[in-house]
């Protein structure tokens, strides 16, 4: 078998020829020593060794194929120590050779020895490093491509200090390539299983950093500096670095790294972008690797790099929710390849540290929600007690209103027939002492009258809305429930009122102001140690439009604190089960209510007063309009009724009259010189009404019932009798407050006294 | 025709007798009244009204028996002449619309002085129409500038007729779909008809809540 050196000279190959004894034992031992190697790289020691002390070469040394095949890389180098050699041994160190380059590429790429007999003859690229091999006396060297399965999975380049003469590098080269065939599947092998322990290694490497991802509180900062530790040592090298991206700079900060200037890690930064291979990385996505960063033209190095030295890199980027997290990114000093291996180890660690991440963020994401749930279930919960509260609270009040309304409805129906028999006695002959008699029972009788319609004014749902119009005399209500308070109120309290008779009603219903006003008197008595006065009285502030209602007390008065949450609902400074803590709140809503206010003053030893200042009610009321500019009330208005059915004449005419107004009947024919006629329509109606509008500006005509067809003119109203009374009500009370509102404007135009003011 | 100054006959509607007696003598003292009878309920009122020829009847409203307001309307349809004057404890502001719907002529308190009931029959034989102070007071008919303030919103039940209210009212007694079939002279069938409209009108959908409601609306006292 023959085949061409990488010289072109022929060799003869082992196996053209039966190998003598020398070259035998060399086998075994070649075959033993590789064998028994921890590594590929022990193994090419121990032949690089055999090979120099057998066959006097005095330096030599291995070149490896890179992983990706691309590149021969320095391996293995004999004798190592020897100061001699040390030049040599460091230029070395940063070279590659590519198949056909130099000595050693060649003889990879011819599978063939290949030597240069005298290194000093030697021009241009062919030996590579030429002038380092003549000042460490080289003179010539062989390269030995070390074969298995037709690939070199090693060169040895073998050195000596003389010239070779072409026969003689033959046969060197056929004795060394005899000496070393059988070792070529033994190297193989045991490359392999350096790479099947590497990838072991970084699969052990990122299964123990997806342990710790995964364990329960992992702190995340500490799980990047685990990942950059363990990428770095995984693959060789002494920089490693974990970059988060900034979106609001545009930036990638060191956050987590090895080997880098103490102080960096944490304030760093790296341009984004084509500034940096970082940035470049996130740009495209894709793992970048950098052999030779001197070579490099896709981006431009950092500072970070310059600053370190750096010469080659693998940068992957670390995937986050929607948008990349950052990179992750190993550097060297030295050129370098990276595997396919490799880039899906560093794929791998970035990934477990993105997943970490992610799991983070989406921890936080949960609780977040999870404190926000909690936060709603606090509140509805709460919402929850209080409507129940309120809902059993007003359960209690309702019962009590029904008790109060039987005892009421019970009351009246006995009260009226006994004060009808007591009229009935007084008209019959009787001794002094009988009628005396007749009259503390009439007495005692008229107090529980006043007590049964007391009763009945709390029997009502205090948010019966019913009574938004109402409008309480008074004078009249407090005679009403001055017994019922009075009987609140215990002994020792002396109750004291003034409510003057010509107080104007206030716009408050009766049975509200009844709950309230009891609320305040109870709480003024209980306010009291000992004896004491609970004072309650009303004064008209017409400039304020409102009475304001007093209830004040001479006893403890209240703190600061508790004067500022009197009005909360639920607050109490009693006992619970003594007091709902409603008190004061369900004042506070029934002032409300009417569009009033709560005024509340009181200091500690100074007593307290409660002042309700309601609205006065603006009753229609035509004979109580302000006097003309003589003093003398103006002509009450008149509404004439004409309408056929007595009991709807009857039941418009009292509607008019509790407006204010004057009613008197009319005929259909004629409705005199009245403001408003109220009439059934017809079409002689309507024609009569038309002259009746037009004889006087100001007039109105109110239509109970609907005519067809009939045009919906100025100053005609149509009630429509299917809305029930309600309908008549509305319609009347529209129309009159329109022509008293008229009426007003017309006298403040024309006031003298106004004009002057 | 009705004599003149001949005396206004009285009719009482109440479930108390003892009031009932008691008005009785009261009105008796006023020779310009005479007391034509008192009945326990509303059943048969037409007829009674027909044969003692009132001219004004007070009216209780929470008795046993036949719905008060669809006797009232009754009278009014078939004996114009009789004027109904409500007689109740319970002063409420759907009553007083049921009242006057119905065709009553005024609608005195039970706590009003016998004086006043008693003069209220007479204003009421005059043609007036008739609320007792108590009972303006309480259901004021002209207080409030209007749109000055939010009016109170419209109630669901102005949506049911007259017969649904009435069934209504019934139901909120407690009555039981047998008997208000017997009162109202209908069929079981009518009165669950009637029941299916008003709650599907109320949007209720329990006979409880139904009761509820009738109380809550204070169209039956509870």
């Amino acid at each position: 078998m023959e085949r061409t050196a990488g010289n072109g000279i022929p060799v003869v190959l082992p196996g053209a020829a039966s190998p003598d004894e020398e070259v035998r034992r060399l086998h075994e031992d070649l075959s033993l020593s590789a064998s028994k190697a921890k590594d590929s790289g022990r193994a090419l020691l121990a032949i690089i060794r055999r090979l120099c002390s057998t066959f006097g070469w005095c330096f030599g040394e291995a070149w490896v194929p890179s992983r990706d095949g691309s590149v021969l890389k320095p391996g293995m180098s004999w004798p190592r120590t020897n100061p001699d050699f040390r030049e040599y041994l460091l230029a070395s160190r940063r070279l590659g050779f590519v198949p056909g380059g130099g000595l050693p590429g060649r003889a990879w790429s011819s599978l063939a020895p290949a030597w240069v007999g005298d290194i000093a003859a030697e021009e241009g690229t062919s030996f590579t490093r030429r002038r380092v091999a003549m000042r460490t006396g080289f003179r010539s060297a062989l390269a030995i491509p070390l074969l298995s399965d037709d690939e070199a999975v090693a060169v040895f380049v073998l050195y000596r200090t003389e010239a070779l003469a072409a026969e003689e590098a033959s046969r060197e080269a056929a004795r060394t390539m005899a000496a070393i065939a059988p070792l070529g599947p033994v190297v193989a092998r045991k490359q392999v299983e350096v790479e099947l322990l590497i990838r072991e290694r970084q699969q052990k490497a990122v299964a123990r950093l997806g342990l710790h991802a995964l364990a329960e509180g992992t702190d995340v900062e500490a799980l990047m500096l685990d990942a950059v530790r363990l990428a770095a040592s995984t693959l060789g090298v002494g920089h490693c670095k974990l970059l988060e991206f900034q979106p609001a700079t545009g930036a990638l900060l060191l956050r987590a790294g090895t080997g880098w200037q103490e102080g960096l890690v944490g304030r760093g930064e790296v341009a984004a972008g084509k500034g940096s291979q970082a940035g470049f990385t996130l740009l495209h996505g894709k793992p970048v690797i950098v052999q030779d960063i001197d070579k490099e033209e896709r981006f431009t190095p950092s500072r970070l790099h310059r600053d370190h030295d750096i010469v080659c890199g693998l940068s992957v980027v670390i995937h986050g929710h929607q948008t990349p997290y950052g990179v992750l990114a190993v550097h060297g000093q030295q050129r370098r390849s990276f595997t396919n291996d490799d880039v899906h180890f560093l794929q791998a660690v970035a990934n477990v540290v993105g997943t970490a991440l992610e799991r983070r963020r989406a921890e936080r994401e949960l609780e977040t929600h999870r404190k926000q749930l909690e936060t709603l279930v606090e509140q509805r919960t709460a919402q929850l007690e209080a409507s129940h509260e309120r809902l059993r609270i007003a359960e209690r009040l309702a019962s009590i209103g029904t008790l109060a309304a039987g005892l009421g409805h019970d009351l009246g129906n006995t009260i009226l027939p006994i004060l009808c028999r007591l009229d009935v006695m007084d008209g019959t002959p009787l001794s002094d002492a009988a009628r005396e008699e007749l009259a503390a029972v009439r007495h005692a009788v008229e107090y529980l009258r006043q007590l049964s319609q007391g009763l009945r004014l709390f029997a009502l749902d205090p948010e019966d809305a019913g009574a938004s119009t109402a409008a309480t005399a008074l004078p009249g209500w407090w005679a009403t429930v001055q017994p019922l308070i009075r009987n609140a109120l215990p002994a020792r309290i002396t109750l004291e009122a003034d409510f003057p008779a010509d107080l104007p009603p206030v716009a408050a219903p009766a049975h509200r102001l009844s709950q309230a006003v009891l609320n305040l008197a109870a709480n003024a008595a209980e306010a009291i140690d000992g004896g004491g006065t609970v004072r309650i009285s009303a004064a008209a502030h017409a400039e304020a439009g409102v009475v304001r209602l007093r209830v004040r007390d001479d006893g403890r008065g209240m703190t600061p604190d508790v004067r500022r949450h009197a009005l909360d609902p639920f607050f109490t400074t009693k006992k619970r089960g003594l007091s709902t803590g409603l008190g004061l709140a369900l004042v506070h809503g029934v002032a409300q209510g009417c569009g009033g206010s709560v005024d509340l003053d009181s200091a500690p030893g100074a007593g307290t007063t409660i002042q309700l200042s309601l609205p006065i009610a603006e009753r229609a009321s035509a004979r109580g309009r302000k006097g003309g500019p003589g003093g003398e009330a103006p002509a009450p208005l008149v509404a004439a009724v004409s309408l056929g059915d007595p009991r709807l004449a009857a039941y418009a005419t009292l509607l008019v009259r509790s407006a204010g107004l004057d009613a008197r009947a009319a005929t259909p024919e004629e409705p005199g010189d009245a403001r408003v006629w109220i009439v059934e329509p017809s079409l002689p109606a309507l024609a009569i009404a038309r002259r009746y509008l037009d004889a006087e500006p100001g007039r109105r005509v109110v239509f109970v019932g609907d005519l067809p067809g009939a045009a919906r003119e100025p100053g005609f109203v149509f009630v429509d009798r299917r809305g029930g009374p309600d309908a008549l009500r509305r319609s009347l009370r529209q129309v009159v407050f329109q022509l008293l509102e008229n009426d007003d404007e017309g006298n403040q135009r024309t006031d003298p006294r106004a004009l002057r003011g | 025709m009705k004599e003149i100054n001949a005396p206004i006959r009285v009719l009482c509607v109440d479930d108390h007798a003892f009031l009932a007696e008691g008005l009785k003598l009261k009105i008796s003292l006023d020779p310009g009244m005479a007391w034509v009878g008192w009945l326990p309920d509303a059943k048969g009122l037409v007829q009674e009204v027909v044969q003692r020829r009132p001219d004004v009847v007070t009216l209780d409203i929470e008795m046993p028996g036949p719905d008060p307001f669809e006797a009232l309307a009754d009278i009014s349809r078939r004996c114009p002449d009789a004027r109904v004057l409500m007689l109740s404890a319970y002063v409420r502001d759907h009553y007083l619309d049921a009242a006057v719907e119905a065709g009553a002529w005024g609608y005195l308190s039970k706590g009003d002085d016998p004086d006043e009931i008693v003069s209220a029959i007479r204003r009421v034989a005059r043609g007036e129409f008739v609320l007792s102070p108590s009972v303006e007071e309480r259901c004021p008919v002209a207080a409030g500038r209007p749109g000055r303030r939010a009016e109170k919103p419209a109630s669901r039940s102005q949506l049911l007729t007259a017969r649904e209210q009435q069934v209504l009212r019934m139901i909120g007694r407690g009555l039981s779909r047998a008997s208000i079939a017997k009162e109202l002279f209908r069929s079981s069938k009518t009165i669950d008809a009637h029941q299916q409209s008003i709650m599907r009108k109320l949007q209720i959908h329990d006979r409880v809540d139904l009761v509820r409601y009738a109380i809550r609306e204070g169209l039956v006292e509870p």
